[in-house]
């Protein structure tokens, strides 16, 4: 019976952790479309495989929340996972993984909405995701129960350390070919997005 | 004059726009929207009529996969296997902790009971949002650990 009433619970906690890795990784991939730091994979691809990823982040965060939703240890109600600081449980940590998924949702939905936004807008938005990925690890490592497993602590490591170099490549190497290619890099996004 | 001129006008304009319709379907259909289209003075009604023989032509034709399809696939199968891995080892692990936790334990509630929670053990379960039995269970809601799971129910491997 006890087994029965952990699975939420379990649920909960697995699709959190592959949330956020699919966070994570769809993180890298918008890095790799910007920066164009490996040069394999034809842009067009990275670009669909970042936005499939984007998809699916959503879909895990969702089942996330119902695992806690549904888990009657934890006894969350909607208020809880919807409204920051509402949870009596690390109030602190879960308001940071509310606000995650809230620019999370906010950057999906911009991203389907591309083509009727202000570029401006929707870059503005996108933007975001580097607070949403440093929300969602700070809410792992605090709020999971998970963060004293050793496979998750190197885990959230190396992907910090993997989008930080690359943040750090974005912003201080010059991209290539700006004086005459600043279109042609912005046209994938244009053609495959929206 | 202007009448023709508008009309030229009308069919340029309307090949155009079969033209941007048909820029997706195969080459053929947009050359015939054309010759259909200056073919008739008037434009619109052979642009019509070619745009719907054009229509089963392209649904007949089939589509094309898409590049990253597979990896798509690949990723999907791989975030479930993933979820249905972490859920499954951690109920293993649950099940082993709960399986290798003294059995006194779980028949003498008092012993689980910790000090900081030892002076609201004799009081009614609901009455007081009590800490959690266990220090693996302190990571739940103590208002939960207290109205609804047992001292010994444990959270956490």
């Amino acid at each position: 019976m006890a087994a029965q009433t952990q699975i939420w619970w379990e649920s909960a906690r697995a699709a959190g952790i592959v949330a956020w890795a699919l966070a994570t990784l769809a993180v890298v991939g918008g890095l790799q479309l910007s920066t164009r730091l490996v040069r394999k994979p034809a842009p067009a691809w990275v670009l669909d495989v970042h936005r499939f990823v984007g998809g699916l982040a959503v879909i895990f965060t969702l089942v996330h929340m119902l695992g806690l939703l549904l888990d009657p240890f934890i006894g969350y109600g909607p208020a809880d996972l919807f409204i920051p600081f509402a949870s009596a449980f690390k109030p602190t940590p879960v308001a940071l993984g509310i606000v995650a998924f809230y620019l999370l949702l906010a950057v999906e939905l911009t991203s389907l909405a591309m083509r009727r936004l202000p570029r401006r807008v929707w870059r503005g938005v996108h933007l975001s995701s580097y607070a949403l990925f440093v929300l969602a690890t700070v809410h792992g490592i605090t709020a999971g129960t998970d963060r004293h497993n050793a496979a998750f602590q190197w885990a959230c490591l190396l992907a910090s350390a993997l989008v930080l170099f690359m943040t750090l490549v974005r912003i201080l190497v010059p991209r290539r070919g700006s004086d005459r290619g600043s279109r042609d890099r912005t046209a994938p996004d244009r053609a495959a997005t929206g | 004059m202007t009448d023709e001129a508008t009309a030229a006008e009308r069919a340029e304009r309307i090949r155009r726009l079969q033209e941007r319709r048909a820029g997706s379907g195969p080459r053929t259909t947009t050359a015939a929207t054309r010759s259909a289209v200056s073919a008739g003075s008037a434009g619109s009604a052979p642009a019509r009529s070619a745009a719907t023989r054009s229509a089963p032509a392209r649904a007949s034709k089939p589509r094309r996969r898409h590049p990253a399809a597979s990896t798509r696939i690949l990723l999907a199968g791989l975030s479930v296997a993933s979820f249905l891995g972490i859920a499954g080892s951690v109920a293993l692990a649950n099940g082993a902790a709960q399986s290798a936790a003294p059995a006194p334990v779980a028949a003498t509630p008092a012993a689980a009971v910790t000090p900081a929670n030892a002076a609201v053990a004799n009081a009614p379960v609901a009455a007081t949002p009590v800490q959690a039995a266990t220090p693996a269970a302190s990571a739940t809601p103590a208002k939960a650990a207290a109205t609804v799971a047992p001292q010994t129910k444990t959270r956490g491997s």
